[in-house]
């Protein structure tokens, strides 16, 4: 009887042709956009998390702690020397606490640089040390990072897109040892950075104009301290809570009142990983408005179809046909329809993401989260929003249903 | 025992709050084999009566056997069931499936029997009927290709597929011209007299109730026999 059913409702469905296609068109435009975006919100949390995972777990980063507010500070205040961590301090840590494999300082400032007649804004003007490139894993286009033997050398590493201004591109492959000015001085430029060389803590990728120097090249900040934070890595096997409570003695000791902070990549990852859930739940949400839509627009076309074919249910009737019988084939039909957009909506949703995927060179992949939410859901309206109408039809007063034009 | 047997059937509707009694007392009998019409003006309660013979109304008080069975008290479900099985109904507009072809029209009754018989099993009994008609030649026609006269035959072939014991027509001719009418009336004839149909024609026009083998008559709600 089942395959009955369903043959009669293709008939009818077929017979019905354009308000068939105007349902299937809302229905697969509805869940096509829902798994589109929600594969895309898939795809790029997979990758910024893949980013973030190839920086390793076992990364760890050193900030200071923020103090408590002083109710009488005014703003001569935060001229006052603050206690700090120091470039030497930092770079002894790994001789002194052997679950610390490496450590890098990073002094941040900016700076207005003058290159050959063009001058601009460098966002993050960044004293360091020789181990920030393995520490952050930074990759190099032409030249090299720089090394701890450019202390009190002016030497300076541009980010990539320093390449993109027309000056530096007339350069292009002769960049290496020409000459900027950062903040009135002459530095000599040693590498570029690739595109896309790292990701900046926001989790994207550093779009801004950054240099790096030596760390012995960078003046105190108004508050006496140089360094603004120290990136690290765990020894293998290191335990993490033993190593935060190690670090903050080893400054303590060393500097009086230091107080620093200590956070592990392992936490920015769970944080990451959260985010990422939140994204993805509140596009789930939005989907779920947009297959409401859609399900209203599939239960409009069952009632239109059941006016349109009162007579029809009116002859069903007469030569036999239980309520049971009615009910099913209007339920049938709508479930059909449903699933029909919807697989047509997934495909299309799929190949938008693929596409969307080979544009921004994300890898593609066919989330089965995306492809539940596709046949899942579109069954779920067929049903949901087919069962009124179904009802509807099959509580027609047969007498009535045959009077109908 | 007659095939059909009415007694004392009254029904009355309720229209804007007031009770209006249609039928007012209907008794009468239908034998296997008889060709019976039914007349009376419009506004008579003719319809009404049709729908109660049909199954497709109930009535509200009095007794209403068919086939043996008293339908006063049956399920919706029930009803679809004998419907389906005793009742085969012939409509002043054919009532035609427009989207199907005359075959699948004809087998459709079939369709909603619920027993085990095959799709082919049908198309081949629907095929018979057809052939009774003389429609076999127009069995994969659909209804907007054929005239009044051959729509009539094939709705008429519907309501016989199921081997009904009553065929229940309401105005059978009333959309076809004279000679289209006098074609459909002589095959009646032939189903009636050959086959054995048991007929109920509900009608306005005294030149088809005059073929009838019994004539009744509905005036105001209550019948009479002429």
């Amino acid at each position: 009887m089942l395959i009955r059913h369903i043959k009669t409702a293709g008939n009818s469905l077929y017979t019905a042709k354009q308000r068939t296609l105007l349902a299937l068109l809302g229905m697969s435009i509805g869940i096509a956009s829902v798994i589109a975006m929600l594969s895309v919100g898939l795809m790029y949390g997979e990758e910024t998390m893949r980013q973030y995972q190839a920086l390793g777990s076992d990364m760890l980063s050193i900030g200071y702690q923020r103090e408590p507010r002083d109710n009488s500070s005014d703003d001569s205040d935060s001229d006052r020397k603050k206690p700090a961590m120091t470039a030497a301090l930092v770079q002894a840590l790994p001789e002194h606490l052997h679950s610390i494999a490496m450590a890098a300082p990073e002094a941040n400032s900016y700076a207005w640089f003058d290159f050959d007649g063009t001058s601009g804004y460098v966002w993050d003007f960044i004293g360091t040390t020789q181990n920030y490139r393995a520490l952050n894993g930074i990759k190099i286009q032409q030249g090299r990072f720089i090394s701890d033997l450019d202390a009190h050398q002016h030497t300076v590493v541009l980010s990539g897109d320093f390449l993109n201004t027309k000056a530096f591109r007339t350069y292009k492959k002769n960049i290496i040892g020409a000459t900027i000015m950062l903040r009135d001085r002459e530095y000599h430029i040693v590498g570029v950075l690739a595109e896309n060389a790292m990701l900046n803590s926001a989790g994207g990728n550093v779009i801004r104009k950054t240099a790096y120097t030596h760390i012995s090249n960078m003046r105190q900040q108004r508050d006496g301290r140089t360094v603004g934070v120290v990136h690290a890595k765990l020894t293998a096997g290191a335990d993490a809570a033993q190593t935060a409570e190690a670090i903050e003695q080893y400054f303590a000791k060393r500097v009086s009142g230091l107080k620093v902070k200590v956070i592990f990549s392992k936490s920015l990852i769970e944080r990451k990983q959260k985010q990422a859930n939140m994204q993805t739940l509140l596009l789930t949400v939005i989907g779920a408005i947009a297959m409401l839509v859609a399900g209203v627009g599939i239960m409009n076309v069952m009632l239109t179809s059941v006016t349109e074919r009162k007579q029809e249910i009116g002859i069903l009737r007469a030569i036999g046909a239980r309520q049971a019988d009615i009910r099913w084939q209007f339920f049938i039909e709508a479930v059909i329809l449903s699933l029909l957009g919807g697989a047509i909506g997934t495909a299309l949703g799929v190949a938008a993401a693929y596409g969307y995927a080979q544009v921004q060179e994300l890898t593609f992949f066919v989330s089965t989260f995306a492809i539940f939410v596709g046949v899942g859901v579109s069954t779920a309206i067929g049903i949901i929003f087919g069962l009124y109408p179904a009802h509807k039809a099959a509580k027609l007063d047969p007498i009535t249903a045959l009077r109908a034009v | 025992m007659p095939l059909l047997n009415m007694n004392d059937v009254h029904k009355s509707y309720m229209m804007a709050g007031n009770a209006l009694h249609i039928l007012k007392g209907v008794s009468f009998t239908v034998q296997a084999g008889d060709m019976v019409a039914i007349t009376g003006a419009s506004g008579s309660g003719k319809s009404t009566l049709m729908n109660i013979i049909g199954l497709l109304d109930r009535h509200d008080q009095g007794s209403y056997q068919l086939a043996g069975n008293e339908v006063s008290h049956h399920h919706d479900d029930a009803l679809a069931a004998l419907r389906n099985k005793n009742i085969g109904f012939v409509f002043q507009s054919f009532h035609l499936l427009q989207r199907l072809t005359a075959v699948d029209n004809v087998m459709q009754p079939l369709m909603y029997r619920h027993d085990a018989m095959t799709v082919a099993t049908m198309r081949q009994t629907a095929m018979a009927v057809l052939e009774k008609v003389g429609m076999a030649d127009r069995a994969h026609h659909h209804p907007n290709q054929l005239s009044g006269g051959q729509q009539q035959r094939i709705a008429i072939a519907r309501a016989l597929v199921g081997s009904p014991t009553l065929l229940l027509a309401d105005e059978p001719t009333g959309a076809l011209d004279r000679e289209m009418s006098e074609d459909v009336m002589h095959l009646f004839h032939r189903l009636n007299q050959q086959e054995g149909v048991t007929m109920v024609l509900i009608t306005h026009d005294p030149e088809v109730a005059a073929q009838c083998g019994r004539r009744l008559t509905i005036d105001d709600g209550y019948m009479s026999s002429c």
